[in-house]
């Protein structure tokens, strides 16, 4: 077992040594991190608006305050709206929001007040910026009404005689309730509702905005990419130095040679996995469902994906071959798996294809596990088609294997 | 005792033959060499004896083992092979380079550290185990791929083309080593192109052409027997040349006159000189130079197979 274990130590001083690998096994996939954090993340802000408040009263110092809140928006104050128009249309703002004079008094009076709004003619800047105005408008009046609404209860008897008849306080309350918001639309996160850590505590319902995505990434990353690359690599060098010739001549065994590729393969995913997780965990600091579940997924994934990487170095015809084949393979998997973005948002056909790639699979899978809290369940399934997938690719590199470490 | 015998060795690609039924025996201590241009084979018949190709038919007994059919694992402890490429790894340390070629032979740290210190006595590459191998030059990285094949010490060492790429010194150098190896008790095989280093470090030659071997022996005996004869060229002042020729020719020797010298063909030159001298100066045609020029290996290809070594090259 010594030359299996020393032929995985030599592969993994080798593997680390090289710059293009460590950019790929861990810059690369923290880069994506970064940048999907950044895209979906939900503390920044996103919109600069100028903001034209001609109103001094108290309803619309209230307004800026409450829309100022929400992250969403950074309100750059111009006294004048052409001032205002033209830092929109330099490019420096996404829109411009006047408060008119009498804005304040015509709320607190009783009567229907108006704001301006322009937006930057980008269309997908206008969309976002107008539905995310008046998302805040309605949810601003909501809670308007709900003040006036109290301020009113304090006032009112305790029956009402009408001509229909006598109404209680009560049911007086309940009837204009319903006039104030006819349907309540309630948002539960689903994550939310089956969340079993009490450190797992998720402020968004998006899967974008989970956390534990990240975690999920870092490894499935390291199990789709690390685990094909690392392998195909381990077994394509070997020719492209010439040193498969001085194994061969060595009283190794041919099957020693590819236990010890497996192994070093094994070794590099395992620790660029612990390397990303670890990083992830102190960069972003995660909520996440720890689970031992999760463990027979990543060895069944890493297997899969080491057997592709075999097999993609023992079919390709030079060691170049192999390497662009199995970063393509790689990279197409990566964005198909839903590691990047979800299953749902590709195209009919792609979608039936990723859902027949196991590591769609080891993903959903995971974030399962991860992000959902979910139990054995959301397991068997993926591991089972993980270890079928592993088993069918390693029998078929160890097939071939014979005729790759003869030289023809 | 036989250290290789080889009987009827054929390979075939794409129906063109690399080799072609080639036949020969290597005694245990002997340095023997592969003769050969580019394409003759030579490198294709070291794989097959290393183990690394098969061939399409024929036989090859190491130590009179089978080394075909028979157990690889055990005939791959007897040999080291060193071919024309360094086979190391780049991105590792010449120490980390041997550190796993001895552990795929199964040596352990002290026998490793005993056989690199005594390897080191005769390759010089002391300061270059710290450094990576990718940094090192052609000739630095061919001195630790020659410690790397005989790290285990091979009773059989099988060096394809080991001096490519070597300044003449370097060679020299490393021809030393070769005697000392044998010295030691190993048995040598190597292919070369270069006709002195065949003639002066091995003990039997075997010229290929085309996947055959065309000649096999003593580099002495082939030179003798299919070599040109020595010749000796005689220098004199050019007023004298004809006086010269009329001398040697008036003592019974054909001359060739060529534009500042005369030639004679001869088997046994160093013995002939002094009386051509003798001769010479008795009737006043004092030589001012004489050389004798030895028939060469590359005499012996080129008579053999009616091409030069050095044009095929």
């Amino acid at each position: 077992m010594n030359a299996p274990i020393q032929m995985a130590k030599k592969d993994l001083l080798s593997f680390f040594r090289s710059k293009s690998t460590i950019f790929w096994t861990l810059a690369f996939p923290l880069m994506m991190m970064l940048l999907f954090s950044s895209m979906f993340g939900g503390s920044s802000v996103m919109f600069k608006v100028a903001l034209v408040n001609e109103d001094s009263g108290i309803m619309s110092s209230v307004f800026v305050k409450a829309l100022n809140s929400t992250n969403v928006t950074s309100l750059v104050p111009f006294s004048n709206i052409k001032e205002a128009k033209n830092y929109v249309m330099n490019g420096r703002g996404s829109a411009v929001l006047v408060i008119p004079k009498g804005f304040s008094n015509n709320l607190t009076s009783g009567l229907a007040a108006t704001i301006y709004f322009y937006s930057s003619e980008d269309p997908q800047v206008k969309m976002a910026i107008t539905s995310m105005i008046k998302g805040f408008v309605d949810a601003f009046l909501e809670e308007y009404r709900e003040r006036m609404f109290s301020i009113m209860i304090q006032h009112m008897p305790s029956e009402v005689k009408t001509e229909a008849g006598i109404f209680t306080k009560e049911q007086i309350v309940n009837f204009m309730r319903m006039l104030i918001k006819p349907i309540d639309v309630r948002a539960v996160s689903l994550a939310k509702s089956s969340v079993t850590s009490k450190t797992a505590n998720y402020r968004k319902t998006s899967y974008w905005k989970a956390e534990g995505h990240w975690v999920t990434m870092m490894l499935a990353y390291s199990l789709i990419f690390s685990g094909m690359v690392s392998s195909a690599a381990f077994l394509s060098d070997e020719k492209l130095w010439g040193t498969v010739k001085r194994i061969l001549v060595s009283p190794v065994s041919r099957w020693s040679i590819l236990i010890g590729k497996l192994l070093g393969s094994l070794a590099v995913v395992t620790i660029s996995q612990i390397i990303l997780v670890a990083l992830t965990i102190l960069w972003l600091r995660p909520q996440v469902n720890w689970s031992i579940l999760s463990i027979p997924i990543i060895i069944a994934g890493d297997l899969a994906s080491i057997g592709i990487g075999f097999l993609v170095a023992e079919l390709s015809p030079n060691p170049k071959a192999a390497n662009e084949g199995v970063i393509t393979i790689g990279v197409m998997i990566q964005f198909i798996s839903g590691l990047y973005f979800p299953v749902s948002f590709l195209p009919g056909m792609l979608r039936v294809i990723a859902e027949a790639v196991p590591f769609t699979w080891a993903v959903r899978a995971l974030d399962g596990l991860l992000v959902f809290g979910r139990g054995l369940e959301a397991v068997w399934t993926p591991v089972l088609y993980l270890i079928v997938t592993a088993i069918v690719l390693t029998s078929l590199s160890v097939a071939l294997f014979p005729k790759w470490a003869r030289i023809e | 005792m036989l250290a290789l015998e080889v009987d009827s060795l054929t390979k075939i690609y794409d129906s063109s033959k690399v080799l072609d039924s080639v036949s020969f025996k290597v005694n245990e201590g002997e340095i023997f060499g592969l003769l050969g241009p580019n394409g003759a084979g030579k490198t294709t018949l070291m794989e097959i004896l290393s183990g690394i190709r098969d061939p399409t038919s024929g036989a090859v007994k190491i130590f009179d083992m089978n080394a075909i059919k028979g157990n690889r694992k055990e005939i791959n402890k007897l040999i080291g092979f060193n071919p024309q490429e360094t086979m190391l790894y780049d991105d590792l340390t010449g120490m980390e380079n041997l550190e796993f070629i001895a552990s795929l032979y199964h040596m352990d740290r002290s026998t490793f550290k005993s056989r690199l210190e005594d390897l080191m006595s005769l390759i010089d590459v002391k300061n270059l185990l710290k450094k990576r191998v990718g940094k090192l030059s052609g000739g630095q990285k061919r001195r630790i791929s020659i410690i790397a094949s005989i790290i285990h010490s091979p009773k059989l060492l099988i060096l394809d083309e080991p001096t490519v790429g070597l300044d003449p010194d370097a060679r020299r150098d490393f021809w030393k080593v070769i005697w000392k190896l044998r010295d030691r008790g190993s048995t040598i095989i190597l292919s070369t192109h270069y006709m002195e280093e065949a003639d002066e470090l091995c003990d039997r030659v075997a010229i290929m052409e085309s996947g055959r071997i065309v000649a096999i022996g003593k580099p002495e005996d082939l030179k003798r027997k299919y070599g040109d004869k020595s010749k000796i060229f005689i220098y004199t002042k050019l007023k004298l040349l004809d006086d010269a020729d009329l001398t040697l020719r008036g003592i019974g020797y054909k001359t060739t006159r060529m534009a500042d010298s005369l030639v004679i063909e001869e088997d046994s030159p160093s013995e002939l000189v002094p009386y051509l001298i003798s001769e010479m100066s008795r009737k006043g045609v004092q030589p001012e130079r004489i050389e004798i020029r030895n028939p060469t290996l590359e005499d012996v290809f080129l008579n053999l197979t009616g091409k030069p070594l050095v044009e095929v090259i």
